[in-house]
């Protein structure tokens, strides 16, 4: 029995259920002590003067951290993310502000005391004052406002244009032209685990152990020891059980730094856990996009012609690698439709703002709502029907692989599959019937559709998210299978597809593969968890090294048998040959252990153990000629349908049924795919009607806690109908392309797409993401939405 | 180092003593819903922290026949509130209105009284309590009062609660024909607009939280209903409220929508 395909429960199910996981604030090292963070309350400020004495007098503190002293140290962090084939504007930061705070919720002292009330205590302590300077508070300000970096000579951190034909000509030449502008407010990730980190030197072995909340332990290790001057070796990171990340978590923060700093200092374990106000400042946003487009367009609803041109607000410069999703963004336009000639441009300014952190979708999602709504206009000035407009101007299925304009290259496809599913699913073809029905209950419905494309496996030059991972496997004496992994979980439970993939390549029960994670004293090398890689490149190179143990258990066994080659199966962990005779994979693994020497093993190697790195072979980072090259090597793809009930008075809208139809290639366990799109989806709900970060004229951020940043909860939840097509990839080897982002961008240009069905008699147009109850209400009432 | 003293009184007596000689250091919590969270983040203080839970008497809700008022203590919680009996038949909209609040989590621990004395705008009892011509019940070594709610409500966070007083109990005058009509974002999150109508013969007596700092009432035959909450919400003397998601318009807009539900659902009950 094949066990890849079949829907088994998460492993880490009960664990999480039950309460039983050791989070990173669940670890506890004696000695223990806490740091607390004092961050910035302006926007924009010199720091005149600085007075950390009183806090350094307390008796429970033990540390006060400064920037002056870290940078004095030579404690400063190298911008993290991949620079090459961009032209990108970067700046080394030290963790801790130096004469300017640039953002509210900018680290600007770190304390170190017995216990987090006396680290707080000690935080008041802390005489700051700051002369407040002048704040941009947004990317139109940014853009004409004095640079926010002394050394650059504006705030364009990256300007990323690229083109393909001659859009203006076609545009001036065509009777059929719309114009507009559309804009995605900002949104953060909120994990229910917000960030956090144990750091623990050992003065005596000069050895550093993290437990982090991240999803990439090698690549913390490597930058953490980088920044404080250790070596690698020196350094462990283990993950413990993280309570949600998308992206939020990949490294490194300066928290991480501080942390680490105060350790090595102090010779005792620091532990900095952080809290929701932290978070929502400090830890990251994304989305803030904002962009002017004209489309070019036939009678037939055919697109001709298409600019775009994009402003991403990135906030303020910082060290982790978020502003890279602005350039996402704009490589995933016109995405899955095959237009001509396109000119698309993004520029990324610093403001004032918090920074940006990856959370899931990763710009992916903005160039969804960007070309959905205008796909959407198009139909509209058209009136060609809105699945129609989609089908004429989809790339067809023939033509893959299809070199986008950006140059990066779709590896596979069928967009008509999956939004004719959709229709199907959400039916369609009676919807009219439905909403006459609901008009006599006075109630008002709309159907709307959005089509996703979520290119995954992300592999950046020049950086440490390169695009491959490993896996050992390895077979105990009594034939017991372990699986250490590069890859990690943010608790998606892809360690029980790893098991799967594992279990099947050695023919072996499922029970006996365990999987190890998250360790970096102990997994071989890895880039951990991003970009839907863990089963595509972390399951396949477990699989390649699965499959070296294979043929070494084949050969001994053929030899045991005393059989031939190619006349043994292996199933569920027996293995037959001719004439009855059978052997189990445990006597097998005994006998490679106890006979090295022995006659079976003529000409093998001994032990059963592998590591393998698995590289995807259609990633090109050697640019050609026009400076493009490839970074994403697997194109997943899915299509939304969606029916709102709009209350017309309130503009309150309610999700009433969604479906999202998903083309992921093969998928290995369809029950955690599905979990994943569920989630992926409330996500995509929230960011859609109640998640907004907002900042005043100041730049002051309006939400500190979950009662002002509006997370969907149980009321608004709901189950979505998901469909599940495949269109394996050509190019990894089991044709996975990756789940982990699906199903977060379709939202919400579907569910604009079904508000505006929902009040076409009033001709209401949404061009700002999320769709609040204030904003459909001023669209109604004839104002701006 | 900042301690914090903790202190759980069990009689009235001991607690108003407590509030007599300190009152002012002394951060009252009852299921500390509201000053919880603010603690946590460092606002308020916290030097000195006396509970109500203990204190006996100040949860238990009581008929007064003659001044036919239900008495309702100050930690009632909103859960409590939701599904009492007694409640629903004498003012079923304040029932109405704590169903509403928060989740269940929250309506499990969070209390009537500390609606009150944190004020904040729009909150859902208030504005019910409004509308019902409730009275505030507090108790200070000095003695007992009573405050008419519209007057205890002084704005955003804001009471005439003296720092020697202790909100101890509600008095709410019977009033079975009422509607409750609430406006929020998630569950969970504040709400943005309340309303609640009571019926007093053929007029309706209306209140709407939400709008500005505290609840704007009026009181007028139904069919000149939205005209005037128009002009109330258009002219509301306290400051208006705004948040990003609710500009306010749009809070204007929403009082007499949201005014207009409470009132049919009250002329429903007649």
């Amino acid at each position: 029995m094949k066990h890849v395909g079949r829907s088994v429960p998460g492993r880490n199910n009960v664990i999480s259920v039950a309460g039983a996981g050791t989070y990173v604030d669940d670890v506890r090292p004696a000695g223990r002590m806490i740091m607390a963070v004092l961050r910035s309350p302006h926007a924009h400020a010199r720091i005149v003067r600085l007075d950390i004495s009183a806090a350094a007098a307390l008796p429970e503190v033990s540390l006060v951290l400064d920037g002056a002293s870290l940078a004095a140290d030579g404690i400063v962090v190298r911008p993290g993310g991949a620079f090459a084939n961009f032209t990108v504007r970067q700046s080394d930061r030290v963790p801790l502000a130096v004469d300017v705070v640039r953002y509210v919720g900018e680290p600007v002292v770190a304390v170190v005391a017995v216990d987090l009330i006396a680290a707080r205590a000690a935080l008041e302590l802390v005489d700051v004052e700051y002369a407040p300077l002048p704040v941009l508070a947004d990317a139109s300000a940014a853009l004409t406002g004095q640079p926010l970096e002394q050394s650059w000579p504006d705030n364009v951190m990256v300007d990323y244009p690229f083109s393909k034909g001659d859009p203006d000509v076609v545009l001036a030449g065509s009777d059929r032209v719309r114009r507009g502008s559309l804009r995605c407010g900002r949104i953060a990730a909120s994990p229910i685990e917000p960030r956090g980190i144990v750091a623990s030197w050992d003065p005596y072995r000069e050895t550093l152990t993290c437990w982090a909340s991240t999803q990439s332990p090698h690549v913390l290790r490597t930058l953490l020891a980088a920044t404080v001057g250790l070596s690698d070796s020196a350094v462990r990171v283990i993950q413990p059980q993280v309570g949600g990340a998308f992206g939020s978590k990949l490294p490194m923060f300066p928290e991480d730094v501080l942390a680490t700093v105060a350790s090595i200092r102090l010779g005792v374990p620091v532990a900095w856990t952080e809290q929701r106000n932290e978070y929502l400042t400090a830890a990251g946003h994304s989305r803030d996009v904002g962009c002017d487009y004209a489309v070019a367009f036939r009678p037939d609803g055919r697109i001709t012609a298409l600019t775009v041109d994009l402003v991403a607000d990135l906030g303020a410069p910082t060290t982790v690698a978020g502003w890279a999703m602005c350039i996402v963004t704009a490589g995933c336009i016109p995405g899955a439709y095959q237009i001509d000639d396109v000119r698309v441009r993004m520029r990324g300014v610093v403001t004032n703002r918090g920074p940006w952190q990856a959370y899931r979708g990763f710009g992916k999602e903005v160039s969804c709502f960007v070309m959905e709504r205008i796909l959407d206009e198009v139909a509209r000035a058209t009136g060609v029907d809105r699945i129609e407009v989609r089908l004429r101007n989809f790339i067809p299925s023939s033509t893959f692989p299809y070199t986008q304009p950006c140059g990066w290259i779709t590896d596979s496809g069928d967009y008509e599959g999956t939004l004719t599913e959709a229709a199907k699913l959400i039916d369609y073809a009676d919807f009219e019937r439905r909403r006459a029905e609901a008009r006599e209950q006075g109630r008002t419905l709309g159907i709307g559709f959005a089509h996703e494309l979520t290119p995954e496996g992300s592999s950046r030059p020049d950086s440490l998210m390169g695009g491959t991972d490993s896996a050992t496997v390895r077979i105990s004496p009594r034939g017991d299978v372990t699986v250490l992994t590069g890859v990690t979980s943010p608790g998606t439970g892809n360690e029980t597809g790893i098991a799967q993939v594992v279990a099947d390549a050695l023919g072996c029960d499922l029970e006996r593969v365990r999987v190890e994670q998250g360790d970096t004293a102990s997994c071989p090398y890895g880039n951990g968890n991003y970009s839907s890689r863990s089963l595509t490149f972390g399951a396949t190179s477990a699989r390649l090294a699965a499959d070296e143990l294979r043929e070494r258990i084949e050969a001994v066994a053929v030899s045991m048998l005393g059989t031939d080659a190619g006349r043994i199966r292996i199933e569920e962990g027996t293995v037959h040959g001719p004439h009855d005779a059978t052997l189990t994979l445990d006597a097998v693994a005994a006998e490679i252990y106890r006979n090295p020497h022995g006659r079976h093993m003529t000409g093998l190697p001994p032990g059963l153990e592998a590591t393998r790195s698995y590289r995807i072979p259609n990633v090109h980072h050697q640019p050609d000629v026009d400076g493009r090259y490839n970074q994403y090597p697997t194109w997943s793809f899915a299509s939304a349908a969606c029916v709102v009930e709009v209350d017309e008075e309130t503009g309150v809208v309610r999700v009433e049924d969604f479906v999202l139809v998903h083309d992921s290639g093969e998928i290995v366990n369809p029950l955690l795919a599905e979990a994943q799109l569920h989630g992926a989806v409330l996500q995509g709900i929230g960011a859609s009607l109640y998640e907004e970060i907002s900042y005043d004229e100041d730049a002051r951020p309006f939400a500190h806690t979950l009662r002002e940043y509006t997370l969907p909860g149980a009321r608004e939840s709901l189950a979505p109908v998901i469909g599940h097509r495949s269109t394996p990839s050509p190019f990894t080897l089991d044709g996975r392309k990756g789940v982990g982002e699906s199903g977060i961008s379709a939202p919400a240009a579907a569910i604009a797409s079904a508000i505006e069905d929902a009040l076409r008699e009033h001709d209401v147009r949404l061009s700002r993401a999320p769709f609040t109850p204030a904003r459909v209400w001023a669209a109604l009432n004839g104002g701006a939405a | 180092m900042n301690t914090v003293s903790y202190a759980a009184p069990t009689t009235l007596d001991a607690l108003v003593r407590m509030l007599a000689e300190r009152g002012d250091d002394v951060t009252l919590v009852a299921g500390g819903m509201s000053v919880m969270p603010l603690l946590n983040r460092g606002i308020g203080r916290r030097d000195r922290l006396v509970t109500l839970n203990r204190v006996v008497g100040l949860d238990t809700i009581e008929a007064d026949e003659d001044e036919d008022d239900l008495v309702i203590g100050a930690t009632v919680t909103h859960a409590r509130l939701a599904a009492d009996e007694r409640v629903h038949r004498h003012c079923r909209v304040l029932a109405d209105a704590a169903g509403g609040i928060g989740d269940p989590q929250v309506r499990n621990r969070g209390t009537l009284g500390g609606a009150l004395a944190y004020a904040n705008p729009g909150a859902d009892e208030l504005t019910a309590l409004t509308a019902l011509t409730a009275t505030v019940v507090l108790d200070s070594s000095q003695g007992t009062r009573r405050v008419p709610v519209a007057e205890f409500l002084l704005g955003a966070q804001r009471t005439a609660r003296r720092p020697d007083e202790v909100v101890t109990a509600v008095r709410v005058p019977r009033a079975p024909a009422a509607g409750f009509a609430r406006l929020g974002r998630v569950q969970g999150a504040p709400p943005t607009i309340t309303a609640a109508a009571v019926r007093q013969g053929e007029r309706l007596r209306v209140a709407v939280g939400g709008v500005a700092s505290r609840p704007v009432t009026l009181t007028c035959v139904p069919h000149a209903l939205e005209a005037e909450i128009r002009a109330a919400a258009l002219h509301a003397p306290d400051p208006i409220v705004d948040d990003p998601f609710n500009p306010p318009d749009y809070r204007r807009a929403m009082a007499v929508v949201m005014t207009r539900r409470a009132s049919r659902l009250a002329l429903d009950r007649r």
